[in-house]
């Protein structure tokens, strides 16, 4: 596996060392992030190549390949990020950036996707603590779910953060918050509305030392296709239907 | 992703969209009899007629006719269509001399809202252009997006070629997975003979020399070597085997003698024009050898005398004439003559006008170079009265001096004192810089009849798309009636 990553590094070609993080490690069902930096003050473009089939992903601002789990945003003047939601085991391996520059610059980035760990037969009779996110339209979606074995004790309340500060759910346009008790089990649903890049960050739900985390990092392309993805061909059908009849 | 495909769809097929609203007019104008038939009865829900009473019977035909084509192609839209394919024949390898144009044509069928690339398959890959985008070197590579009969064909020019252009060519669809059809550029080059290669070799006699040429080219270019005076090349001394024309880049000669001293010319070829030559002038060394033409020349006092020598060496010896171990010079009674005679003969004379009484002796004929010093010796002796009186009686002509020897008379060759010069010059293989502007050619907006099989799928189209339409039409009847 280290040859694998040594022979994906040895395709840079650059003057300079890849200042952005050249291995990413990533967990599988988990995003990754691929970074590329360019140099400022340029208006150079980027194109992001999977090395195992010579796919080319994406063109300067815009995706090339049809999966949509591929996008390309830029992240500030001169680091692009190409990203990858909802990793898979065969996504692992050597992406290549090329850049227009007249050094024909190439950096390459290895993907290691993970396995997921399996939960232990220890950690059964314990509580834990899960915290899932999902993207509705222009919203994010955390789920977290406290499960306890011990009956007898009763959940306490569940507290939220995001980037180590606690949430203030006063703010009902922007935070909303529903919790659902059974036995042992409490899954409290956190919904963050018409969701921006402002809303990036590490978000986390604590319950009695037991504390999971995600990271959520939204960009407008993704944004856009959600939309788009959202719409159904029978509502507009339905919609001129109606609007025919009213004729 | 749905509104997105419906776009493609209107720019790519054009013509079934026409068919398809022609079909809706139609429909439009039988509804619109019917509702004409309808509007009799006029005191039968009377609010409502009042309202369908002030539309005007055109306009009602013409928005019922475009929704109905608004919605077909919607749902035509919504359907996924056949993935696109590379026709063959694409991305032909090719193969261009320096400064050429390249096309590499990709024939891309049913393209719909995919996209096509073009990358140079190295390691790593180079993106060459995206979709309808050069991505780098704008001034190297042109891109002619969808053009020919059927708008289908992909052109990308590599301008100039030179020998990094050779390799790989592949272009790309954004299929899942991918579509490719790749192509080989071969770059000719005309032969080159390398400036390292040597235009003087110095060697001394009865050593062994290796004449080397190294020529690069595309093809590898053949080199031959012969000698500049058409002469037999020996690969063995002086009397072995030899040929006129010698074929490899490394000519291998042992014992080399001073008859391998010549001008020797190789000349690479490979097909490409111009061939390339260059000269390489091999020069052999040996210690002098002098030779009297006559050991003892008889004079009498007053009389004239000469005494001649003849000389190989290379390099060219100082000459010089002695008496009983001294130096003689020129004077206003002796005179000294040197001529070349070859590459390293020479002839040298010493001429005493007037013979006196001390000129009587042995003279010596001193030839000295870099690799030795070797004299031959002539004896100038007196004639007696009494033999002076016989050899008047001797025919004219008898006394005559010996002459060149055979061997010397075959090697004779003319000299040039003058440096040669190299007959290859080097020539500018590349095509000078041009000054170019890209501008991306633009997108043909005729477009011609299309084929069979395209009227075949909208006929197809067309009759699936019947049953909703007339589920709408009986609708609009009941809604009337009602």
């Amino acid at each position: 596996a280290s040859e694998e990553v040594m022979a994906c590094l040895r395709q840079e070609r650059s003057r300079v060392e890849n200042p952005s993080q050249t291995i990413v490690n990533v967990v599988a069902e988990n995003p990754a992030y691929l970074h590329c930096s360019v140099p400022p003050d340029a208006e150079h473009e980027i194109a992001w190549t999977r090395v195992s089939d010579g796919a080319l992903l994406t063109a300067g601002n815009r995706t090339f390949t049809r999966d949509p789990r591929w996008q390309v945003s830029k992240k500030s003047a001169n680091i692009w990020v190409l990203n990858l939601r909802r990793a898979e085991q065969q996504d692992s391996g050597c992406y290549l950036c090329e850049i227009n520059d007249k050094h024909n610059t190439v950096y390459a980035v290895y993907l290691k996707v993970l396995e997921p760990p399996l939960p232990s037969p220890s950690s059964l009779q314990k509580k834990s603590t899960k915290l899932m996110a999902n993207m509705s339209g222009d919203e994010v979606v955390l789920n977290c779910t406290v499960t306890s074995t011990d009956k007898d004790e009763e959940v306490l309340d569940v507290v939220w953060t995001r980037d180590g500060n606690t949430i203030n759910f006063n703010d009902t346009e922007k935070y909303i918050l529903k919790v659902k008790r059974d036995a042992g089990v409490v899954i409290e649903t956190m919904r963050i509305r018409k969701a921006t890049m402002e809303d990036d960050g590490n978000y986390a739900c604590e319950h009695s030392q037991q504390k999971a985390s995600q990271i959520v990092h939204i960009n407008k392309a993704e944004a856009q296709t959600s939309n788009s993805a959202t719409f159904p061909c029978s509502i507009f059908s339905i919609s001129i239907f109606m609007y025919f009849l009213y004729l | 992703m749905c509104v997105s495909s419906s776009f493609s769809f209107f720019s790519s097929t054009l013509f079934p969209y026409f068919s398809r609203l022609h079909l809706c007019l139609l429909f439009g104008k039988w509804t619109a009899r019917d509702s004409a038939l309808s509007g009799a009865p006029t005191f039968r829900g009377r609010g409502r007629f009042v309202i369908l009473f002030h539309i005007p019977l055109q306009e009602k035909m013409y928005l019922f006719a475009l929704l109905c084509g608004v919605l077909l192609v919607f749902k035509q839209a919504c359907s996924r269509g056949a993935p696109p394919t590379i026709q063959q024949p694409s991305m032909s390898s090719a193969v261009a001399l320096l400064g050429q144009d390249v096309d590499f044509t990709c024939i891309v069928n049913d393209l719909g809202s995919h996209m096509v690339a073009f990358v140079k398959a190295d390691s790593p890959p180079r993106l060459l252009s995206f979709d309808e985008k050069v991505f780098r070197r704008r001034n190297k590579y042109e891109l002619k997006p969808r053009i020919g009969d059927l708008h289908n064909e992909w052109v990308l020019t590599i301008k100039n070629v030179q020998e990094s252009d050779r390799g790989n060519y592949s272009c790309q669809i954004n299929t899942e997975p991918i579509t490719l059809s790749t192509g080989e550029l071969d770059v000719k080059v005309p032969p080159v003979v390398s400036r390292s290669t040597p235009a003087a070799v110095e060697v001394r006699e009865g050593n062994n020399v290796s004449l080397t040429c190294k020529a690069d080219g595309n093809p590898t270019p053949t080199v031959i070597w012969r000698r500049q005076d058409r002469q037999i090349i020996r690969y063995n001394g002086a009397t072995g085997f030899g040929a006129s024309v010698f074929h490899g880049p490394v000519l291998h000669l042992t014992k080399v003698s001073r008859k391998h001293m010549s001008e020797y010319l190789c000349v690479a070829s490979n097909g490409i024009p111009p061939d390339e030559s260059w000269t390489v002038k091999l020069l052999v060394t040996f210690p002098p050898l002098v030779q009297a033409q006559s050991e003892t020349v008889q004079a009498s006092v007053g009389s004239m005398a000469r005494m001649v020598c003849t000389t190989e060496a290379w390099p060219r010896p100082e000459m010089g004439w002695e008496k009983d171990g001294e130096p003689v010079y020129e004077s206003n009674n002796v005179a000294m003559t040197h001529t070349v005679s070859g590459q390293y003969h020479s002839v040298h004379i010493l001429e005493i006008r007037n013979v006196q009484s001390s000129h009587f002796g042995v003279y010596r004929c001193v030839a000295k170079n870099d690799n030795g010093i070797h004299h031959s010796q002539v004896t100038l002796n007196q004639i007696s009265h009494n033999h002076f009186t016989n050899s008047n009686l001797i025919p004219e002509g008898s006394g005559m001096p010996r002459g060149y020897s055979e061997d010397d008379e075959a090697d004779e060759e003319e000299d040039n004192l003058e440096n040669q010069k190299n007959d290859s010059e080097e020539e500018d293989s590349q095509s000078p810089p041009q000054l170019e502007f890209y501008s991306q050619a633009r997108r043909h907006e005729s477009r011609n009849a299309p084929t069979t099989r395209s009227e075949l799928r909208a006929i197809q189209v067309d009759s699936a798309s019947f049953p909703s339409l007339l589920l709408i039409t009986i609708i609009y009847f009941v809604y009337h009636g009602f």
